[in-house]
């Protein structure tokens, strides 16, 4: 599913540049639940917005369900991530002025899908993460870990074959971060390509594949 | 479709859950539209609008000239010897103006009547909207003369029917029959009511026809021929004058030259720099308003790019992103719109209410449509461009920035903060231009009140008295109707003194003459000028007039063949520097139109000086006046003034009882104030009124533009104190103090304060010379002012910016620096 071939990411630092990525070479595979770790600043979240296409700041190759992203223009890429792509972040980024309900018809909303179709969907998601009595209510009226439930829901509501999340439990408690864990495992299991970033050893515990990051470069796999 | 209704919803919520922007932009909107709808529409009602006559730019007021620049109306004969020697002309009009008594339902009114000669209408170039012109020579048809009437006495004496074609009125003695109604604006001469052909003159004022030399209520308009250069009409019109100060040296002598008076000009008078003045005021509050509002959406943006990254991450496209913008934006300039033309069509209504002799032409001005909807454009222009921007951004590769930090305004931070500083100063910049402007006119209308007009204005009310023809025609039996009405009105409880004059000051009423002084040669043949003045004995205890030399009149003067006249201070210290005045001779012609007498000599000793009037208003200088008793030549109507003991408004009905009683004939109303009892307080605020309008317009701007500022930099504190809410908290960890932290913000703050103060002043150096000609004994770069307008910014700029400091300083650093 995913081919990384000496993807670098660097930023100018005044005269002198800074790396963040080195000559990054990896592969991910349909199915698979891929826990990227390693130190702060080891460039975890940068690989992952790179493989999430929200940065396009970068060089080297990248190939997704054997298409070449490098080639494509920024247009092209957001509507990859668009179609195949879904996003859980740390702070679980949910819009503020926007219900539960709005939350999870957003992405929906973005890709032409009938009003009466959304709603099912939207209905059916509700349901299924157990949010249907809060579904009025603003992310502001919810717990953190309520927040990350339908920042989850979110994620996945249009089905993506890839879900990428960024330290999902970062922000929770731990019987709310297990909770969200089991929820991943079961997506998982459904057929959905997890890449999580984690500095913990307990949450990496639930995924296949470990890739360590330090300082920009993989240090081991 | 069906996302349209989804973004209108997800905007009204914007809106609802964000109170304080959305009435910062809405204001501003409707300020901005508002404000510049109102002052273009009084532009393009006052200035723009084509005047209601055929090329309107051929058009001419002729006046007699005597170099440098004297200037007269023309007397009827010498309009006869221009219309048949002048051919620059196509057409050219004689107008006699008199005021007439109206014999209406509600009782005697009057009524301004221009008495025409035959080729009026086609000089003037204009057309009855109803009826027809004159016809024939105007000579009566059936005992009725014809009258076209103007529009505003239509709507006033006939409700605005059609029916009033054909229909007969009275004017004074005679009958008139309604031939045709003028279209609105059409105000030629602009005091005329009615118009009426030359013919139909009354008897007792047809002297008029055949005397020459000094006249008031007359005017001559010309039609310049097509294809004559104005220059080559002056030099024929100077040819022409020469002969005519030739022929008749007695009444023409050095009035060599024809003044030529373009009627747009005469119609506008003053109006167009003011207006002009008004225009580039708010211009610049348009440019505030616009610059607040991309400062708003600049804070506003950053506040949301971690909603708009969030937005892309799940799929959004730039398009769609920006149609939510743009809803949001539509949303807001519609409300914004909306109450910006509420507020233009409120500015206009009480422009109209409180101002309505302030511009010429203002019955017409409507809020314009046009001017609203390129306001309006304009205004979503900037406000769209700006709203979009961050849609723009937000499609640039720098998404993770956003997303990760979770905080406004990562990445483009220090531009963005560049950005908005450079347009809160370019706001201060030209709040402070436009305060600068403002201040001047202040202090100029402060610097008008403190003018002592020369006379006790409080308390004094006042009555032009206009007897019936022809039952008063007789001098005699006018000054003895005169006499009895001050005596009836001195009767009146309430009543402290009770005079009579020609011309009251202040009410726009004069009569300019000319003196033979003894043993002085005038340079220019004729005498000296000096306003033709002739009061009863009680005029100046009335007015409460200084006699600073001499003695008053009294009431001897009245009866005796030998004539005493005073003289002001001015005539005194213009004619006789360092000499004693009194006892000296003068000789002044007559100068009461169409009698016998018309021009007769009237020679007079100089018995007393008095002080200084200001006749034609606060403003204006002060002229050389000379007194005589009235009645040496009893005017054909007459001025009382009355000084009452307490509040002089309620003294009026008792005063038109008493008048009554003398003559229930005498009108006492009129479409205007001054046609019945006014006090001489509404005068004086009539005289001041264009410069109140001004004053007050500028001032307004002035303060929504200083206010306007005020909530940028206020905003722009507030975000740049958020965005460095760390390092703030890092410095009160390391042990800094809440004063230090409050200097920290206000140093800021109060650099972009004097940035902006420095470059308004610049400006204001520049611009303020284009508004010298409205202020009164103020320079344009009136240092006061200017230091003046530099504190108050910069106090009012501290003030605004000490509240996001003390909350700067308020910061616990454990929750801040958690946060991070």
């Amino acid at each position: 599913m995913i081919d990384l071939k000496n993807v670098e990411r660097m930023y100018q630092a005044g005269p002198g540049k800074t790396y963040v990525l080195r000559q990054i070479d990896m592969k991910i595979a349909q199915g698979e639940f891929v826990t990227i770790m390693g130190p702060s600043g080891a460039g975890k979240s940068t690989l992952l917005s790179i493989l999430g296409m929200l940065d396009s700041d970068w060089t080297g190759e990248y190939h997704f369900l054997g298409q070449p992203v490098h080639t494509m223009p920024s247009k092209k890429r957001i509507e990859l991530n668009k179609q195949h792509i879904g996003f859980v972040f740390q702070k679980y980024h949910l819009i503020d002025d926007l219900t539960v309900r709005e939350n999870l018809d957003l992405p929906l909303s973005y890709r032409n899908i009938k009003t009466k179709d959304r709603a099912g969907i939207v209905a059916e998601s509700l349901d299924r993460f157990g949010m249907v009595g809060k579904k009025d209510l603003y992310p502001s009226q919810l717990s953190g870990g309520q927040q990350q439930l339908v920042g989850v829901a979110r994620a996945v509501i249009t089905t993506p074959q890839l879900l990428l999340a960024d330290e999902p439990t970062g922000n929770l408690h731990s019987a709310q971060g297990e909770e969200i864990m089991e929820l991943f495992t079961r997506l998982n299991r459904q057929g959905t390509t997890i890449v999580q970033v984690t500095h913990s050893e307990r949450n990496a515990g639930y995924g296949n594949r470990i890739v360590n990051l330090r300082d920009g470069w993989i240090v081991d796999r | 479709m069906r996302d349209f209704w989804q973004d209108l919803r997800y905007t009204l919520r914007q809106v609802k859950r964000n109170p304080v922007f959305t009435a910062a932009a809405v204001l501003t909107l409707a300020l901005g539209i508002g404000a510049n709808t109102a002052v273009f529409s009084l532009v393009n009602g006052v200035l723009l609008r084509p005047l209601p006559y055929d090329d309107a730019s051929r058009l001419y007021t002729l006046l007699e000239q005597r170099p440098p620049d004297d200037a007269r109306l023309a007397s009827y004969p010498t309009f006869v010897d221009w219309q048949s020697q002048l051919h620059a002309f196509s057409y050219m009009a004689y107008v006699r103006g008199l005021t007439m008594i109206f014999r209406g339902p509600g009782g005697p009114e009057q009524v301004l009547v221009g008495y025409v000669s035959e080729d009026f209408l086609a000089a003037v170039g204009g057309r009855p909207m109803l009826g027809r012109g004159f016809q024939g020579n105007g000579e009566p048809s059936e005992g009725s003369h014809g009258a076209l009437i103007s529009y505003r006495f239509w709507q006033r004496q006939f409700g605005g029917e059609r029916s009033a074609i054909g229909r007969q009125m009275r004017l004074g003695d005679e009958s008139y029959t309604v031939v045709g109604v003028m279209p609105p604006g059409f105000a030629y001469p602009e005091w005329a009511a009615v118009w009426s052909p030359l013919a139909a003159l009354p008897a007792n004022d047809r002297a008029v026809l055949t005397q020459r030399g000094n006249h008031a209520d007359s005017r001559v308009i010309a039609r310049l021929r097509p294809g004559v250069d104005l220059a080559a009409a002056q030099a024929q019109t100077d040819a022409v004058a020469g002969r005519l100060a030739a022929a008749y040296p007695a009444d023409n002598e050095g009035w060599t030259r024809i003044q030529m008076l373009a009627v747009s000009e005469a119609v506008l008078g003053d109006a167009q720099p003011r207006l002009l003045v008004l225009t580039g005021a708010v211009v610049l509050v348009l440019l505030i308003c616009c610059s607040n509002l991309i400062n708003l959406s600049l804070a506003r943006a950053s506040a949301r790019s971690g909603e708009f990254a969030i937005r892309i991450a799940l799929g959004a496209s730039r398009r769609r992103l920006m149609r939510q913008l743009i809803s949001e934006s539509l949303l807001l300039a519609i409300i914004g719109g909306a109450l910006g033309w509420v507020l233009a069509e409120a500015a206009v209504a009480a422009v109209k209410v409180r101002a309505p002799e302030v511009l010429p032409r203002l019955e017409e001005v409507t809020v314009d449509g046009r001017v609203l909807a390129l306001t309006l454009a304009l205004t979503l222009l900037t406000g769209l461009v700006v709203g979009l921007l961050p849609a723009l951004r937000a499609t640039s590769p720098d998404l993770t920035g956003s997303l990760k930090e979770g905080t406004p305004g990562t990445g483009s931070g220090t531009r963005k903060t560049q950005l908005r500083s450079a347009l809160v100063v370019t706001q201060i910049a030209l709040a402070s231009v436009l305060l600068i402007g403002a201040g001047l006119l202040i202090k100029s209308f402060w610097r008008v009140q403190t003018v002592e007009p020369g006379f006790d204005f409080r308390g004094l009310v006042t009555l032009r008295v206009m007897p019936p023809s022809p039952r008063y025609d007789n001098p005699d039996r006018a000054v003895a109707l005169y006499s009895a009405l001050a005596d009836a009105v001195r009767s009146v409880p309430g009543v402290e003194s009770v005079a009579l004059t020609n011309h009251v000051p202040v009410t726009g009423a004069s009569l300019p003459t000319v003196v033979q002084i003894e043993g002085r040669s005038s340079d220019a043949g004729q005498g000296e000028a000096a306003l033709f003045r002739t009061v009863s004995p009680e005029y100046f205890a009335a007015m409460r007039i200084p006699v600073l030399r001499g003695r008053p009149l009294n009431q001897g003067d009245l009866t005796t063949s030998s004539q005493s006249f005073l003289i002001n201070e001015t005539f005194a210290r213009r004619y006789w520097p360092g000499d004693n005045p009194l006892g000296k001779q003068l000789t002044v012609p007559k100068s009461v139109q169409a009698r016998p007498d018309f021009g007769e000599p009237m020679e007079g000793t100089v018995v007393g000086v008095v002080g200084d009037v200001r006749h034609y208003g606060l403003e204006v200088d002060l002229e050389p006046e000379v007194y005589l008793p009235y009645t040496v030549n009893p005017p054909r109507w007459i001025s009382l003034v009355v000084r009452t003991r307490s509040n002089s408004e309620l003294a009026i009905p008792g005063l038109r009882d008493a008048v009554r009683a003398v003559d229930p004939d005498l009108p006492m109303t009129g479409a205007d104030f001054w046609m019945g009892f006014a006090t001489m307080q509404q005068y004086l605020a009539s005289d001041l009124a264009p410069r109140k309008l001004n004053t007050g317009l500028l001032g307004s701007f002035a303060g929504a533009a200083l206010l306007l500022a005020v909530i940028g930099l206020y905003g722009l504190i507030s975000y740049l104190v958020a965005q460095r809410r760390r390092e703030i908290a890092v410095r009160i960890a390391v042990g800094a103090q809440q004063a230090d932290v409050i200097r920290l913000a206000l140093a800021g703050a109060l650099r972009l304060t004097l940035i902006g103060i420095a470059v308004g002043i610049l400006g204001a150096l520049l611009l303020t010379r284009l508004m010298s000609s409205l202020l009164f004994e103020v320079a344009p770069t009136d240092p006061f002012t200017f230091v003046a307008v530099g504190l108050l910014l910069a106090t009012v700029a501290l003030l605004a910016s000490y509240i996001p400091a003390r909350r700067a300083a308020r910061v616990n650093p454990m929750v801040a620096l958690r946060a991070e």
